[in-house]
């Protein structure tokens, strides 16, 4: 019963910690959708909080599934 | 502090003596009969107590006075009997044999609300809401009659009360008062079902025993009984609905010793975006969503203690989002349906305390509860790790209420309840809907009831001021004084109420001051400054008549209101939106009924029928409708129950159509529904000799009907409902007595 306990526990721990945010994202051009790919984790965080660099701007990125 | 240590120390002390007594259940038979294994259940200090084969039962470590108790017995009607301990008397308990089961399924009025209210309260078990299973509380509460639904998807959904809801809903669990920026269409109700017992309802203004905003309603969700004395019982349940793949499962284990009692319940559902009728899924309409709640409960000698805490945290998609240039339904839908984290969305998190303590005296019974919510909302809108709108709402309750039984026939309750209200905004968050604010609640009442034979007459007053300070540095005060009357007249076969019963409320900042797109409505909401307090008077008949295979309520009312404040659809639009004003009317009145019946026939005990017929006529002083009103309904459920004697039963079948006439009667720029109906089926049953496996099997909206309600926040986007949907449900429950020492 301890051993089924344990593994329960493993299992949930591993599935709750191993659940990463990945969203596909792009940022919007002259009214067309670019797409940037999928970010993920700290990536997508910077994405959102600092924008997209491009070579010569800086764009907002959408990462909503729509 | 020190003072209310010694406080307590005080009321404790009062378990100093408690004794035993001696009492038995018997039937309304010349000869007495005792009734063995009749169920007793005393709702003052949450316990259960079972009859032995000779009817017998014993009430121990209490002290002289009053206890309200809820009796059940197999082939007996059941009871609610007000026992009277008396160390010289023995306890007896007659109940009338019932000619065949009906039970009291339209209304029962004897909760726990109904010996202390002037209203009419409504008390259902959550069971028997549920006979074919809901996905949510709010789905379940849709079956009482006058109560339906606003809702945005299928993950926000918040109860209307005879065309009321948000903040002029108070919303109790247990003895607690429960704030979630309910003010906003979109902010669902706080609380699942999860571990609730039962819930009663008062319809109309219910300000003498609830303070403000109690205009519309209150609603009172109360937790499950504490387990028999000595015994453990447990249960898991899973369930599963086909149109939003939902998965939803929970468990539940209560242990009861002598004194001390405890219940804890858990539980976890998870939806993905819920198909149409057209088989498309609505975008971004999934949520997930965790609960857990703990009680604990003591029972002194002339006393109970009661702990309780619950926790829910979810993240609920806001559907109806969109960048399109063009606009129209194709912009909501997808073919992919999906539970992935997405935006817009709403992340709530909840944690509600709760600590009461009643004293049960000779003449005298006291009730301290104290209580702290917190509720955490955040939206998000573009971004997943950046809300937009992240609000902390701290909230310090406190209610102290003395009884005092004066005369045999006279009661007198004497109370106050306090409320502090912090509400602040994450400076880092870039919107603000409710300015940071401090609230405070002050509120004094007096009751006096009296009864004499079958009639009971109740009446009584109350003061409230509130105070609030924003963060601005302006402040509101706001006083109110409430009143209520009625009578009752409750003889075997028939009941009689009238009451009539008073009600205030003080404009939310949102009201007055709210300028922006709300997400999860779907609005641009424009708030009014000039707004002031709304009253109501509601004046509320019900005859209900309660024969052998016969029930039938009639339940008319009609509510006075002044200076009300509404929520207007306007020919504007703004950032895609339109536009919704807040207004206010010198005068209007809602006015309507309920009906309800339930015929068991002679021939066939087996079968009952149920329909139940609700209406409401809303106009301002110049006879315009007003918005947002619920469509009339005729609930109709026929239910088969099967007695089978195999280890595999079926224990009913039920068929529920439910009808929503057309609403035409709408306001300006607001848009009209048609007429729709639904039909819903579940099959519930059991397996193994001891019945420990339940299963139920069904689907809601079996045609597939694609229909709006009137009362859905998408329905200026054209966005329908959720199509038909399958659903299957497990529970294994298990019940252990005499727990080892």
């Amino acid at each position: 019963m301890k051993k089924v306990a344990i593994l329960a526990v493993a299992i949930s721990s591993l599935t709750v910690l191993s659940c990463k945010k990945c969203h596909d994202c792009h940022y919007d051009e002259n009214g067309t959708e670019v797409e940037i790919g999928e970010l993920c984790g700290e990536e997508l965080e910077n994405a959102e909080a600092n924008g997209w660099a491009l070579q010569d701007t800086v764009v907002t990125v959408h990462c909503e599934e729509h | 502090m020190r003072l209310f240590l010694i406080f307590l120390f005080v009321i404790l002390g009062f378990s100093a003596m408690g004794q035993s007594y001696k009492g038995v259940v018997i039937g309304n038979d010349p000869l007495k009969t005792p009734i063995p294994f009749a169920k007793i259940e005393l709702i003052d200090l949450g316990k259960i107590l079972i009859t032995d084969s000779l009817g017998r039962f014993v009430l121990d470590e209490v002290s002289a006075g009053h206890l309200h108790a809820h009796v059940s017995a197999n082939g007996f009607d059941e009871a609610h009997v007000d026992i009277h301990l008396d160390a010289k008397a023995k306890i007896e308990i007659i109940l009338f044999s019932a000619h065949h089961e009906l039970d009291k399924v339209l209304v029962s009025n004897d909760g726990r609300l109904q010996r202390e209210s002037i209203s009419n309260v409504e008390t259902h078990s959550f069971s028997s809401l549920n006979q074919i299973a809901t996905p949510t509380l709010a789905d379940a509460l849709e079956n009482i009659n006058g109560v339906t639904q606003s809702s945005t998807g299928a993950g926000i959904s918040k109860p209307v009360i005879r065309g009321f809801s948000g903040s002029r809903v108070l919303t109790y669990v247990n003895s607690l008062r429960i704030q979630n920026q309910q003010w906003g269409a979109d902010h669902g109700l706080a609380v699942t079902s999860l571990g609730i017992g039962s819930v009663e309802v008062i319809k109309g203004p219910a300000s003498l025993m609830y303070g403000a905003d109690a205009i519309g309603g209150v609603l009172y969700f109360v937790d499950e009984a504490y387990a028999m004395k000595n015994t453990i019982q447990g249960s898991v349940r899973t369930s599963f609905n086909t149109a939003n793949m939902m998965t939803s499962n929970q468990g539940g284990i209560k242990w009861s010793r002598d004194k001390l009692k405890i219940n804890a319940f858990i539980s976890y559902d998870n939806a993905a975006d819920y198909t149409l009728a057209s088989g498309s899924q609505l975008l971004n309409s999934r949520y997930k969503q965790q609960a857990a709640k703990i009680s604990i409960g003591y029972n002194f000698k002339k006393s109970v203690t009661n702990f309780r805490y619950n926790y829910y945290s979810g993240r609920i998609g806001l559907p109806g989002h969109t960048h399109d240039s063009i606009v129209d339904l194709t912009s909501f839908i997808t073919e992919t349906q999906n539970r992935k984290d997405n935006v817009p969305a709403q992340v709530i998190s909840n944690h509600f305390f709760n600590l009461e303590h009643k004293i049960f005296l000779e003449k005298h019974e006291f009730l301290i509860a104290l209580g702290s919510t917190n509720n955490k909302l955040k939206e998000h809108e573009e971004k997943f790790f950046f809300p937009d709108i992240n609000i902390n709402l701290n909230n310090t309750l406190g209610h102290v209420k003395w009884k005092y039984k004066m005369h045999e026939k006279f009661i007198l309750t004497l109370g106050t309840q306090n409320m502090l209200q912090f509400n602040t905004n994450d400076p880092i968050a870039p919107e603000v809907l409710v300015q940071d604010a401090r609230t405070l609640d002050i509120g004094t009442y007096l009751l006096l009831d009296f009864q004499k034979g079958k009639w009971r007459i109740k009446t009584g007053g109350r003061f409230d001021r509130r105070m609030i300070e924003v963060a601005d540095q302006s402040t509101f005060s706001f006083n109110g004084i409430n009143y209520a009357a009625g009578f009752s007249r409750l003889g075997k076969n028939a009941d009689i109420r009238m009451n009539i019963s008073s009600g205030f409320r003080a404009p939310t900042s949102s009201e007055l001051l709210s300028d922006g797109v709300h997400h999860g409505s779907n609005r641009y909401e424009l708030g009014n400054i000039n707004l002031s307090t709304e009253k109501s008077v509601q004046l509320d008949a019900s005859y209900a008549l309660h024969l052998s295979d016969l029930e039938l309520i009639v339940n008319p009312f009609m509510n006075f209101l002044s200076d009300f404040i509404y929520i207007n659809p306007t020919d504007s639009i703004i950032d895609n939106r339109q536009v919704f004003e807040y207004n206010q009317v010198s005068n209007a009145i809602m006015y309507g009924s309920d009906f309800g019946i339930h015929y068991h026939p002679h021939i066939a005990h087996w079968l009952h029928l149920e329909s139940s017929f609700s209406t409401i006529f809303a106009e301002d002083q110049n006879k315009n409708p007003l918005a947002l009103i619920p469509q009339t309904s005729i609930n109709s459920q026929i239910r088969m129950n099967f007695k089978m004697k195999k280890k595999f039963k079926i224990k009913n079948i039920s068929l529920q159509h439910i009808y929503y006439f057309k609403q035409n009667r709408i306001a300006s720029f607001e848009l009209g529904t048609n007429a729709f109906s639904l039909l819903n089926v579940s099959l519930n049953g059991t397996l193994g000799d001891q019945e420990k496996m339940k299963f139920s099997i069904g689907a809601r909206n079996l045609l597939n009907t694609e229909y709006i309600n009137h009362l859905s926040n998408l329905k200026p986007l054209g966005i329908p409902d959720i199509g038909i949907n399958g659903f299957i449900t497990i529970e294994y429950s298990f019940n252990r007595k005499k727990i080892e020492k």
